[in-house]
């Protein structure tokens, strides 16, 4: 009750303040001044920051500063940032953006901290799923975008609907994957198998059409003296994506096509549905590849004790044959070994001829409004452009980095490691299915997803004990989950 | 006395222990010229080439320079603002029969060591509420109070061993408390006040947890704070990052060579008989 | 350092003071302290009595939070690592500088101002430069490996790869940060024993180690227990933090429980947890810093 109270009288608070600006911003502009779109959701911060006046009738529009709290510190997406703030500040010259880009974890206690006083930027980061956007819309700090994304066309223009499901929560905040949309991305992420092309071509190697073809080539480049494949086990999050990606291929073949194979991810990672398991088969056998391939010497002496960091190292030194990584590090590798000199392609299937398994990727870390922006008509204008521009578009591209939009096959140099991830992105697109980052699936699945695979890689655990934990934590999630109101 | 093997000896063995202790300092300057795979392929090498291209990148396309600034400002209000205060409120305890002394020692200790990553929340409703976000005394103002702890804590144990003539001579002779305090206790106490002093710069320079959430404004952070845009989301930037933790520990190296005689003089205390 | 306790103080010129006036001295303490610390501080500390993501509604269940420790065992493997890291970053720094101390003793050597310029360069890097200097040593293809290949001795590759050498290399770290100030401050506080003390020691045939057993240590009681609390803060808190951060990159077997802690309040949502494991290494570092006093 007393927590009740408290909260009540901050909104007051915020609101009495919100007053005073109002009339602070009446009496200095004296005139052509209406208000602001006093709605229940439009609760400003104070006035130190910013002066909070959005919305002009006649005369010349006021000046506005937008605040813009971001992840995008790698150096493409910060370069594309960076460009739509200089596009979105030409076209509306009234309104400066103020950028405050930090990485994901740093990013995210600072919207934490600021969001409790009622604070923080006008577009701000809202990761996926549980990992932030299910509290975020559980305690009412984001606004539904969904008439700004029918206003400006964003569902089908960017993405593909099943993409966008992914920045969906019911209103409640219950249920992940239905109902409205929060959030949006200026880029798009896949994940794959980065190939060395020189190494390939001395291997006798073409793009694998199996997991076992795979595997050869991976058996052919340690006789040749090559590291097979570069990973690195000491930084946590790669095991996600290694697995993840196996795990998919097997799965597909279990269900006996990628879409069932979708089918279950979905309800596991967005549905929590309490009728599914980790209890596979294909989950099983997709660890029990890895820790095959860790026996026969696929992955570098010691890789448990080495950074992904190193490993890319040792990779973009032509080093290694292969890197099972995400397209985020294909600028960095298309500079360092050239853009021809390096391919990129979709985790294969089990069998040949079987459809290309469900490939992990998405949307970027989106970002979305928050509640206590004053310019939420301006952050969503700044969102639409940030995503949809051409200009930034092409800067994006340009730096390797793929966009919301399709990329334009015929826009990008045959051959090159960009046209590779484009065609590989592109038909994960078409076909519907793609697999998701598994630590979306539980607020405690980093950690113990985390955990678990390093037993995996130190061959301390079985596939039967790996998938007994994840189980675990699974279930106690179903006791603890978000029941719908 | 014995003759003593230790007199070649010694020099040797400190000299052998210098290096050990100097030697990441040493490598992490070598390691700022290189590339990443020089890195990774063990540093015990001399770098290729010596070129300043990275520390000018991280002085001025990454504003290192102006962040530099913003620390020192901080650190140095910080440190200079908690002396006095912290010297009154010690001389109240040494000085002074007071009730609660223990307490207020107790709550030093809980001052001079709280978990910054918890005040982060509170801390960021309250700056917000004074309006101060962005606002580098959102920042001075929480630093100065635990510094404040901080010092009285060396203070005191440091003025319980002075030997007490001369302040009762001092009073003897009808010096007011305030004389007392100024000219007689702080000036005994200049060992102390000066190694505090230099410990809890070093604290406030290298701390980042406050400025992250307090100074959202990429112009408004410190050193610490600007070491974080060398990491991305996937990318870390090793080279920079070594660049601009360079950049962020010189001047306190260049304090320590300044001042490294002031460290150990305060706060090795006076033997009791 | 004589915080808690100690004998009465012999001045007897402070009865001649109103005491009133004393009261008075502390207002601007109290005036920066009470509103930009405590009042913080007490929020904080309310949240470890709550379920609480961090956005949404408090909940209040009293000492749950506490109890759910006892179950967790993430908890437990944070709790045995700090527990193993306050060895290292405590115990050893105190033990090593104290023979180091002995062996210098009040001698002056060639090299003196280097030495002690050395031994203080640690407190001047920033974590991130001695995680990544410090990898480039642990890691596979790093400096101890290639010395045991030259050296041909087998060993274990991955150092950082594995619990206990992980724990370890933290440990050894550690003890490289603090070492060094800990000896200075030992050094510099021997210069101040009085000349007849170590002269009749060594009047009476003592040998260096009976003279640290029996003239250094008792005088030197002050400095140790200064260092013990400056040690004790880095092993509990940020300077353990920083080192498994950069160096390992928090792997789950290397993290302490200011780590875990805020994992579990930042990563996984759940801010009361969270603070109230964040406050374990807090309590435990008054405890022993209580105790310390309470032993002199």
């Amino acid at each position: 009750m007393v927590l009740l109270n408290k909260k009540f009288n901050r909104r007051e608070a915020i609101s009495t303040a919100a007053k005073i600006s109002v009339a602070t911003g009446l009496a200095a502009v004296a005139g052509g001044v209406v208000g602001y779109s006093a709605g229940s959701l439009t609760a400003p911060r104070d006035t130190i920051i910013t002066r909070t006046v959005t919305q002009t009738v006649t005369g010349a529009p006021e000046k506005v500063e937008l605040q813009v709290w971001d992840i995008e510190t790698d150096p493409g997406p910060y370069d594309a940032m960076e460009k739509a703030i200089e596009v979105f500040e030409t076209e509306y010259p009234n309104v400066t953006v103020k950028r405050e880009a930090k990485s994901l974890s740093e990013q995210t206690t600072a919207v934490m901290a600021a969001l409790q006083a009622g604070r923080g930027g006008d577009v701000i980061v809202v990761n996926n799923g549980e990992t932030m956007m299910g509290p975020l819309v559980r305690a009412g700090l984001i606004i539904p975008l969904d008439s700004y994304a029918v206003k400006y066309g964003w569902f089908k223009k960017a993405f593909s609907p099943y993409i966008w499901k992914r920045a969906m929560y019911s209103r409640d905040g219950s249920v992940f994957g239905v109902g409205n949309l929060y959030a949006v991305s200026f880029r798009s992420e896949i994940v794959g198998v980065f190939y060395n092309k020189n190494i390939f071509r001395d291997l006798g190697a073409g793009v694998p059409q199996t997991l076992q073809e795979l595997e050869d080539v991976l058996d052919r480049a340690k006789r040749a003296g090559y590291i097979p494949l570069a990973i690195g086990g000491l930084t946590d999050w790669p095991f996600f994506h290694l697995f993840g990606a196996i795990q998919a291929s097997f799965l597909a073949h279990e269900f006996g096509s990628p879409l069932k194979a979708q089918e279950y991810i979905d309800d596991i990672v967005l549905s929590w549905r309490e009728d599914r398991t980790w209890v596979k088969d294909g989950n099983k056998k997709a660890i029990q590849k890895i820790q095959d391939w860790i026996k026969k010497g696929y992955f570098p002496e010691g890789f448990t004790g080495m950074t992904i960091e190193e490993a890319l190292a040792s990779f973009k030194a032509g080093k290694a044959a292969v890197f099972l990584q995400g397209n985020w590090y294909a600028a960095e590798i298309a500079e360092a070994l050239g853009p021809k000199n390096v391919g990129f392609f979709p985790v294969p299937p089990i069998e040949k001829g079987e459809a290309m398994p469900p490939q992990i990727g998405g949307m970027g870390t989106p970002h979305g409004i928050s509640i206590f922006s004053p310019h939420q008509d301006i952050a969503a204008k700044f969102l639409d452009l940030y995503m949809l521009h051409p200009e930034v578009i092409q800067t994006l591209v340009a730096k390797g980095v793929l966009p919301a939009v399709p990329v334009p096959l015929e826009r990008v140099e045959r051959d090159t490691l960009m046209y590779d991830t484009a065609v590989v992105f592109n038909k994960t697109l078409e076909r519907g299915t793609m697999w998701h980052y598994l630590d979306w699936t539980t607020p405690t699945m980093w950690d113990t997803m985390s955990e678990a695979g390093f037993l995996v890689y130190s061959l301390e655990i079985e596939p039967d004990e790996f998938v007994r934990r994840v189980e675990e934590d699974y279930r106690a999630w179903q006791a603890r989950k978000p029941k719908p109101a | 006395m014995r003759v003593n093997p230790s007199k070649l000896l010694l020099p040797l063995l400190t000299l052998v222990i210098s290096l050990i202790m100097m030697s990441p300092l040493i490598f992490s300057v070598l390691a700022s010229f290189m590339n990443e795979l020089e890195i990774y392929s063990g540093l015990l090498r001399i770098p290729t080439r010596i070129s300043f291209e990275n520390y000018y990148d991280v002085l001025v396309k990454y504003k290192f320079a102006k962040l530099t600034i913003n620390t020192t400002l901080i650190t140095s209000i910080v440190v200079v603002a908690a002396i006095p205060v912290a010297i009154l409120a010690t001389a109240s305890l040494t000085l002074k029969r007071i009730r609660f002394k223990r307490t207020i020692l107790t709550v030093c200790v809980i001052g001079a060591t709280a978990p910054e990553i918890m005040l982060m929340i509170p801390m960021f409703s309250l700056m917000s509420d004074l309006g101060l976000i962005n606002n580098f005394l959102s920042v001075i103002l929480p630093y100065t109070a635990m510094t404040i702890c901080f010092d009285m804590l060396v203070l005191y144990s440091y003025q319980r061993g002075l030997p007490s003539e001369f302040i009762e001579a001092a009073y003897l002779d009808g010096a007011s408390d305030w004389y007392l305090i100024w000219r007689i206790l702080t000036p005994l106490s200049k060992p102390a006040i000066m190694s505090a002093a230099i410990l809890t710069t070093v604290f406030t320079w290298n701390s980042f947890i406050l400025p992250l959430v307090l100074l959202p404004d990429p112009d408004m952070a410190t050193l610490p704070v600007g070491l974080l845009r060398f990491s991305g989301q996937y990318l870390v930037n090793v080279p920079l990052l070594l660049t601009g933790s360079i950049i962020t520990s010189f001047p306190m190296i260049i304090f320590y060579l300044i001042f490294q005689g002031y460290v150990v003089k305060g706060v090795t205390f006076a033997v009791r008989e | 350092m004589n915080v808690m306790s100690g004998p009465k103080s012999p001045y007897n010129y402070r009865k001649q003071f109103k005491n009133v006036i004393g009261y008075l001295y502390l207002i601007p303490f109290a005036v920066f302290t009470i509103p930009f610390l405590f009042y913080p501080f007490s929020q904080a500390f309310y949240y470890i009595f709550l379920e609480w993501d961090g956005f949404g509604e408090k909940k209040f269940i009293g000492i749950y939070n506490f109890i759910r420790m006892l179950g967790d065992r993430r908890f437990i493997e944070a709790l045995v690592a700090n527990s193993f890291y306050i060895i290292f970053f405590w115990a050893l720094p105190i033990i090593l500088g104290l023979l180091l101390t002995a062996l210098v003793g009040r001698r002056s050597f060639l090299g003196q101002g280097i030495f002690r310029i050395a031994m203080l360069t640690p407190l001047a890097m920033t974590s991130v430069a001695i995680g990544i200097v410090f990898y480039t040593i642990f890691s596979p293809s790093g400096l101890l490996n290639e010395i045991a290949r030259v050296l041909n001795i087998p060993v274990k590759i991955a150092w950082l790869g594995s619990t206990p050498t992980a724990r370890l290399a933290v440990g050894l770290v550690g003890t490289w940060a603090i070492i060094g100030f800990a000896t200075i401050l030992f050094i510099s506080a021997l210069q101040k024993i009085p000349e007849s003390f170590l002269e009749i020691a060594e009047l009476e045939g003592a040998t260096d180690f009976q003279k640290l057993r029996y003239v250094i240590i008792p005088y030197l009681k002050h400095t140790i227990i200064f260092v013990s609390l400056f040690s004790l803060i880095g092993a509990l808190g940020t300077t353990a933090y920083g080192i498994v951060a950069s160096l390992t990159g928090g792997a789950y077997y290397t993290r302490p429980l200011a780590h875990y802690g805020y994992a579990v309040a930042f990563v996984e949502y759940e801010v009361g947890y969270g603070a109230a494991i964040i406050f374990i290494p807090a309590v435990v570092g008054l405890i022993l810093s209580y105790i310390i006093y309470r032993v002199e």
